[in-house]
C-alpha cells in the first residue's frame, strides 16, 4: 500500500532531489511538500501523513526542532533529517529524538534504507 | 537542460544574492547574529545544490567557505574584512560558474583550478602561519613566477606589454580607452589560464583607474598577477559580473489565471464569429449579419488589449534586480576613492519591463560612480562643513502612473552651475546664448548634452568610462528621460523617468543585396515563392497575378541599387498589405520573426525615405525596419 510523505526542505532543488529517489523507490507512495518548519506545521494539524523527511539547516527553526514538533503531534512517526554535513552533534541529537539521519547528496541507497526501514514499523503495529 | 540544472540556476542566483546580502550587512555589524545564520545558509544550501548537480568544484569551494564561516559561528574567529572579501570573492565565482552552465546547461570543465584556489586562499584565511611564503631566492625568477602564477610565457610578455602602454602619457579619453583595453587583455590572458576568478577581480583596479583617472591601480593590479600574488589588498576586492538577460522569468500565479481566463473569453469571441459566418453562408440579412460582426469585433478588440496588457504584465521584473549588485559595487568604489559612504534602497520591490529593468543597470551603475567620484567631498571637507564622514546615497525607485521613477541623491557638494555653464561653453555643448538665457535649473541638465563630457567620444554603448550623454542616450532608447536637480552643499539628485512597458514591434526579416532588414510583421499577409518569369514588366514597374489579383512587385535588392535580375528560377516574394492595398516585395532570403523596440532613425538616416526606424539586433548591429509606405509610393509616382 502507498504511504504519505511529508518532505520539508527550503530548497526546492532539494525537494525535487528527494522527489524523485522517492518515485524511483516507491512511485505508489505520494508526498506533500513544505518549504518550512511553520508550513509543515500547518500541513500536519490539517493533514495525516505517515513518515517525514526533513532538511536539518532552514530558515526559521531548524529540522530538528521541527521533528520534535512533528512527533508531540505523532509519537510513532518515522523521521529522516538531512544534511550537508556530517555534523557529530546532529547526527547525535538526530538519534535522541528517535530521527534518521541522512547525509546529502542524498543517494537511492540510503534512502532505500531508511524508507525500508519506515515500512516496516508502519506494518508492524 | 534538465529540469534540475534549470532549478540549480535559478536557486543558485537568488542564494548568490542572499549571501551577498548577507556578508555586506555583516560586515557593518560584525555581532549580528541572524546575517550570519542567514550568510552560512546561503553558503550551506549553495553547496548542497551544487551536489544535487554533480558540480563537485563548486561544492568543495563552498565547503571551505562554509568551514571558515562555522568557525566564526562557533565564536572561535571573528569576522574580518579579509574573511568577508573572500566570502564575496567566493560567490563571484559561483557567480561566474553558473553563467557559464546557463549557456549550455553542463558543469563547467575548468571549474577545478579555480576551486583549488579558493580552497587554497581560505585555508590561508584560517591559518596564516601555515600560509606559502613567495620565495625570496633570486635565482631563476621566470621560472618561479611561472610556477606560482601558472602564467605562460606569452601571458607575461602580453601583460608586460599592457603595462608598458598604460605607463605612456596619453589624453582622458585615450587614456579610459587604453585602460578598458588592457582590462579585458589582462583578464583573457588570466581566463586564458584557468583563473576566471582573478579575472573577474580585475574590475576593481579598472574601476578605481577610471575614477582616479591615472592608470596606477590597473598597473599594480597586472603588477600583483606577474609577481603571482593572487591576493588582492582587502581594499580592493572584486564586484560582481555585469548583468545578462535572464532567460527564466518568475510569474505570479494570479497572471498566469488571468491568462488563463483571457484565452477562455477569445474562444468563446472566435466561436461566436464562426456563427456569423455560417449565417453570411446561408445568406442571411447582410444588414443584421452587419452589425453581429461589428459587435464581435468590438469584443475582439477589447480582449486582444487586454490580452497584450496581461502579456506584458509577465514580463515584469522587480528592480531588486538591478540594484542587487550596487551595494557591493558602491562599497568598492567608496574604499577605493576613500570616501566612506553608504547606500540606502528603497523600493526595490517596485517592478517594471523585463527590458528596463536590465538595461538600466549600467546607466544607473554610471551615475553612481560619477556621485562618489564628483559628487561627494573629501573626508576633511565634510568634517569642514559639519557634515557626517559618512555620505549616504539614496537609490529609491516609485512606480507613478504608467512609469516607474528612480532616483539617485547624495549628501555631497551640489554641482556647480556657474562652473557647469563655464565648461558648457568652453566645450561648445550649446550656443553661447541659450546657456545665458538658461534658468539654474536648465543649465545643470547640460551636462547631460552631447560634447559636455570630454570622455564622451568614447562609443562604448555600456555606459562604462562614458559621458553623461551616453545614460541619457540609453536612457531615452528604452524611452525614458533623465534629469538632475542640485542644491549647493546639500547635494544632487539624478532622476530617471521610465516607461512601465516596452512597446515591442514584431518583424520579419529579410535580405536583399547582401543586406539584411526587418519588415513590420502587421503588414506581411503571406510569404510565395514564384516563378521569375511570373514577375512581368508593366510600364517602367513590374506586377505579378496571385490568385486573379494583379500586384505591383518591387524588387528590395533593385531599389537598394543592385542592377535588376534575368527572369529565371524561382525568387522570394512577400505579400504585403500598405494602406488597404496588396503588393509583392521580392527578396532574396527570408529571415525568422523577432519582437524589437522600434526607435525612430536619426542622424545619416533620418533623412533617408522607406526607413520606419531602426533597432539593435542582439550582436550589435543595426537593423533597418522598412517602411513599406514610402517603398510602395514611391513606385506609383
Amino acid at each position: 500500500m502507498g504511504y504519505r510523505v511529508l518532505v520539508v526542505d527550503d530548497s526546492k532543488l532539494a525537494r525535487m532531489a528527494v522527489a524523485k529517489a522517492l518515485t524511483t523507490l516507491h512511485p505508489d507512495w505520494t508526498r506533500v511538500e513544505a518549504a518550512n518548519a511553520d508550513e509543515a506545521l500547518v500541513l500536519a494539524s490539517k493533514d495525516a501523513f505517515d513518515l517525514a523527511i526533513l532538511d536539518f539547516n532552514m530558515p526559521g527553526r531548524d529540522g530538528l526542532h521541527l521533528a520534535a514538533e512533528l512527533l508531540k503531534l505523532k509519537p510513532a512517526l518515522p523521521l529522516a533529517v538531512i544534511s550537508a554535513n556530517h555534523q557529530v552533534e546532529v547526527v547525535t541529537r538526530a538519534r535522541e529524538v528517535g530521527a534518521t539521519f541522512l547525509q546529502k547528496p542524498l543517494t537511492d541507497k540510503a534512502m532505500g534504507e531508511f524508507l525500508a526501514a519506515a515500512a516496516d514499523r508502519l506494518a508492524s503495529p | 537542460m534538465n529540469e534540475f540544472v534549470e532549478q540549480f540556476l535559478i536557486e543558485g542566483r537568488e542564494l548568490v544574492a542572499q549571501g551577498n546580502d548577507d556578508l555586506l550587512a555583516l560586515e557593518e555589524r560584525p555581532d549580528d547574529r541572524e546575517r550570519l545564520d542567514g550568510a552560512f545558509r546561503a553558503f550551506h544550501t549553495l553547496k548542497g545544490a551544487a551536489g544535487i548537480v554533480d558540480f563537485v568544484a563548486m561544492s568543495r569551494a563552498l565547503h571551505a567557505a562554509e568551514d571558515v564561516l562555522s568557525a566564526v559561528r562557533s565564536n572561535t574567529a571573528p569576522v574580518t574584512p579579509a574573511l568577508i572579501n573572500l566570502c564575496l570573492a567566493c560567490l563571484d565565482q559561483v557567480s561566474v560558474w553558473i553563467d557559464r552552465m546557463r549557456s549550455n546547461g553542463e558543469v563547467p570543465a575548468d571549474a577545478d583550478a579555480e576551486a583549488d584556489d579558493l580552497v587554497r586562499r581560505f585555508a590561508t584565511l584560517a591559518s596564516p602561519d601555515s600560509a606559502p611564503l613567495a620565495p625570496h631566492d633570486a635565482a631563476d625568477a621566470t621560472k618561479r613566477a611561472e610556477a606560482s602564477t601558472g602564467l605562460s610565457a606569452i601571458g607575461r610578455e602580453l601583460l608586460e606589454a599592457q603595462k608598458l602602454m598604460l605607463s605612456e602619457p596619453a589624453t582622458e579619453d585615450a587614456a579610459a580607452a587604453r585602460l578598458e583595453s588592457a582590462s579585458r587583455i589582462a583578464a583573457n590572458v588570466l581566463r586564458h589560464h584557468g583563473r576566471s576568478l582573478d579575472a573577474t577581480d580585475l574590475e576593481g583596479p579598472l574601476q578605481s583607474s577610471l575614477v582616479a583617472g591615472n592608470a596606477e591601480a590597473m598597473i599594480e593590479a597586472i603588477d600583483r598577477i606577474l609577481e603571482g600574488l593572487a591576493e588582492r589588498p582587502p581594499e580592493q576586492p572584486g564586484t560582481l559580473a555585469p548583468q545578462a538577460p535572464e532567460a527564466t522569468l518568475r510569474v505570479d500565479v494570479d497572471r498566469i489565471d488571468t491568462l488563463v481566463r483571457l484565452t477562455g473569453e477569445l474562444l468563446i469571441a472566435k466561436n461566436a464569429i464562426g456563427h456569423s459566418a455560417e449565417r453570411a453562408a446561408d445568406e442571411g440579412d447582410p444588414r443584421a449579419l452587419a452589425v453581429a460582426l461589428k459587435n464581435q469585433h468590438l469584443a475582439l478588440d477589447r480582449l486582444v488589449s487586454e490580452l497584450q496588457r496581461a502579456v506584458f504584465s509577465l514580463r515584469v521584473l522587480p528592480l531588486q534586480h538591478a540594484f542587487q549588485r550596487f551595494p557591493r559595487l558602491v562599497r568598492e568604489m567608496a574604499t577605493a576613492l576613500r570616501k566612506p559612504a553608504r547606500l540606502m534602497i528603497e523600493g526595490a520591490t517596485i517592478e517594471a519591463d523585463k527590458t528596463i529593468v536590465e538595461a538600466i543597470s549600467e546607466p544607473l551603475l554610471h551615475v553612481l560612480r560619477n556621485g562618489l567620484d564628483h559628487g561627494l567631498e573629501e573626508a576633511a571637507e565634510r568634517a569642514a562643513l559639519g557634515k557626517p564622514a559618512t555620505a549616504t546615497i539614496h537609490l529609491r525607485a516609485e512606480r507613478q502612473g504608467e512609469h516607474v521613477v528612480i532616483e539617485v541623491e547624495d549628501d555631497g557638494r551640489g554641482v556647480d552651475v556657474a562652473r557647469v555653464r563655464d565648461v558648457a561653453r568652453q566645450r561648445n555643448a550649446a550656443p553661447e546664448a541659450a546657456i545665458a538665457a538658461m534658468s539654474d535649473e536648465e543649465a545643470i541638465n547640460l551636462i547631460f548634452a552631447p560634447g559636455f563630457s570630454t570622455v564622451s567620444q568614447v562609443t562604448d554603448l555600456s555606459g562604462r568610462g562614458v559621458g553623461m550623454d551616453i545614460v541619457r542616450n540609453t536612457v531615452e532608447r528604452l524611452g525614458g528621460r533623465v534629469s538632475v536637480s542640485s542644491q549647493r552643499q546639500r547635494g544632487t539628485t539624478v532622476r530617471f523617468t521610465l516607461p512601465f512597458t516596452v512597446m515591442m514591434t514584431q518583424v520579419l526579416t529579410v535580405e536583399a543585396a547582401g543586406q539584411v532588414f526587418g519588415v513590420p510583421m502587421e503588414a506581411v499577409v503571406e510569404t510565395v515563392r514564384v516563378g521569375r518569369s511570373a514577375i512581368s514588366p508593366v510600364g517602367a514597374a513590374r506586377a505579378m497575378v496571385l490568385r486573379d489579383r494583379t500586384l505591383p512587385v518591387i524588387d528590395l535588392g533593385q531599389a537598394l541599387g543592385r542592377g535588376a535580375r534575368a527572369p529565371e528560377g524561382d525568387t522570394n516574394v512577400l505579400i504585403v498589405a500598405v494602406a488597404g492595398q496588396l503588393g509583392g516585395l521580392e527578396v532574396d532570403r527570408l529571415g525568422d520573426r523577432m519582437d524589437v523596440m522600434l526607435k525612430p532613425p536619426e542622424g545619416l538616416l533620418a533623412g533617408i525615405p522607406g526607413i520606419d526606424g531602426t533597432t539593435l539586433l542582439g550582436d550589435g548591429r543595426v537593423l533597418i525596419v522598412l517602411d513599406l509606405g514610402e517603398i510602395f509610393g514611391n513606385a506609383d509616382d
